[in-house]
């Protein structure tokens, strides 16, 4: 089943087409990464799943329910953590838990409980008496992860979650994310590469406003495999001999040689030279495309 | 009704923790105390002075101060009130606007009137402590030192007053709810509120507007009769109420 659905989004800020036409499908239990460059469109693409905007044409369904704009009941499914989360700086974590809890339908008695849980979840529990004026960015983020997840959402949707961390929270983030992974269905959205690669099994790539690529991460390496390989030496002398006699190579290094295109048995071809030429390199693989490489690839295509 | 209490409970807890409660009533208290002590204190003050204005040709005869003192002051001081009512709330869509902080609140699904709701109880509610905090402590000073007998229709008159400024915090709601800035709701409150005292010059509807509840101390001297401000009352009523409806439409369509 899927949780989310938006088939043929549109939505224009004055001149500016933001998103042209739009689909895409989250399935239950899916980290999905839903990715695309600066201005791309992702943050638009949340605020209309969560009614905060108006779209233009297409429909956005929620666990089957079409949103509405402005007043959506569909949000009783969601839990939304912004990319600069911001909250009442004069509460504490729990209370600011207990507002969230108590405009979520949650009752009293599991708001105390599902507090606790949440904030030893996202390692807050010894700030639970400070006031979040004083929290760090970083502390922010972690407390938005917890009041998205206080009426254990079926779809939490995360709008770059990790991009204003410092690589350890990032990483705190991520561990946060593939820890809540069995209980919800996570839209992730974001620019940093490694960290879809980390936590993600679905991905779209939001370009131009429409999704450029979409699909199961691996399937979508598969598909788009160009399956090269690559040799290093230790001299530079001994890669450019090597390159002399068996063309083809790109040098993205001094010592390094990589034949994008090289197939199996280019490899073992490869393989073969370098004991006719005497030659022994100190590492010789093959490469699959990154996702750096496939976003360049659909960006520019 | 829960959400509605949850959040209206946010709301007084952010009057409290920002202090805005602790100014309001302090700056309110002294309104209160300063009504009766500059009545009291104005012989004092005026016969400290008679030497000098004797000195240039100034004679100061017997004044007499009474009840009606006190509450001219009252009247005076209340475009002040009125003033920082609505210069400390004119944030109060636009803080949470610019900081985003609706955001998660309304994405947990409560109805955007619920917030718009709460953000009225909590104006009115400070309001209405404050106004009458004042005039009771006013009250209680005048009928200490002097009689409050000696003034006509106090409380219709003091209620003309609340009435007025709980019109134009309505006012200001109703725009505040449209507005990224404070600012353009206090200036559009301002404008509203000019445009509505220049037409009070027109004989013809100066009765029917709010602008006639400026008059209110002509009241207590006996000028004017309760009759006089009738229209206007209700009139203040049915546009504050239909400010109520003007920024939950506001607010339902602000986009996020």
């Amino acid at each position: 089943m899927d949780v989310l659905e938006l088939s043929h989004v549109s939505k224009r800020f004055g001149s500016q087409q933001v998103l042209a036409d739009l689909s895409l499908h989250v399935p239950e239990h899916t980290i999905y990464g839903f990715i695309g460059e600066n201005g791309a469109g992702k943050t638009t693409t949340m605020k209309l799943i969560l009614g905060l905007l108006a779209r233009d044409g297409g429909e956005i369904r929620v666990c089957g329910e079409p949103v509405r704009y402005g007043q959506t009941r569909t949000n009783r499914s969601i839990g939304y953590l912004p990319d600069v989360p911001e909250f009442y700086g004069y509460l504490t974590p729990a209370e600011y838990l207990a507002l969230c809890g108590g405009i979520a339908g949650v009752p009293a008695c599991v708001i105390r409980e599902r507090s606790d849980e949440l904030l030893s979840l996202v390692g807050l529990s010894s700030a639970v008496n400070r006031r979040i004026g004083g929290f760090s960015r970083g502390m922010k983020q972690r407390l938005g992860i917890a009041q998205a997840l206080i009426h254990r959402p079926k779809l939490l949707i995360c709008d770059e979650p990790t991009s204003a961390l410092d690589p350890a929270g990032r990483k705190e983030i991520i561990d946060i994310l593939n820890r809540i992974k069995q209980e919800t269905t996570v839209l992730f959205s974001t620019h940093i590469l490694p960290d879809i690669e980390r936590v993600c099994d679905e991905i779209g790539l939001l370009h131009g406003g429409v999704m450029a690529l979409e699909g199961r991460l691996e399937e979508i390496r598969q598909l788009h495999a160009q399956s090269g390989f690559s040799i290093e030496f230790l001299e530079e002398e001994d890669a450019a001999l090597f390159q002399a006699a068996f063309p083809g190579a790109e040098r993205d290094a001094a010592t390094r040689l990589v034949y994008p295109k090289g197939t199996q048995e280019d490899m073992l071809q490869a393989m073969k030279l370098l004991g006719g030429l005497n030659l022994c390199p100190v590492k010789m693989e093959r490469t699959e495309p990154s996702l750096e490489s496939l976003f360049l690839e659909a960006a520019n295509a | 009704m829960k959400q509605f209490l949850v959040f209206t409970k946010k709301e007084f807890l952010e009057l409290f923790r920002t202090g805005k409660a602790t100014v309001l009533l302090i700056v309110f208290s002294i309104f209160g105390i300063l009504n009766p002590a500059l009545a009291k204190l104005t012989p004092w003050m005026l016969n400290l002075m008679s030497e000098t204005l004797s000195d240039q040709g100034v004679t100061i005869g017997e004044i007499a101060v009474n009840a009606l003192t006190a509450w001219t002051q009252y009247f005076k001081n209340l475009f002040m009130e009125y003033l920082l009512v609505l210069a400390l709330f004119s944030g109060i869509f636009a803080a949470e606007y610019q900081s985003g902080t609706l955001v998660n609140i309304l994405t947990k699904g409560l109805p955007r009137w619920k917030a718009v709701m709460s953000k009225w109880l909590s104006v009115f509610a400070s309001w209405s402590v404050c106004y009458w905090l004042t005039f009771g402590i006013t009250a209680g000073y005048s009928a200490y030192f002097w009689d409050n007998a000696a003034v006509s229709h106090l409380g219709f008159g003091a209620f003309c007053a609340y009435l007025l400024g709980v019109w134009l915090l309505s006012l200001e709601l109703t725009f505040a709810s449209r507005f990224q800035s404070g600012m353009y709701a206090l200036i559009c409150t301002g404008a509203v509120y000019a445009a509505v005292f220049a037409l009070g010059f027109l004989p013809a509807c100066s009765a029917w507007l709010p602008a006639r509840l400026n008059d209110a101390f002509s009241l207590l001297t006996g000028d004017l009769l309760p009759s006089d401000f009738i229209r206007s009352l209700l009139i203040t009523t049915v546009l504050s109420i239909a400010n109520v409806f003007l920024s939950v439409a506001g607010f339902q369509r602000k986009q996020l």
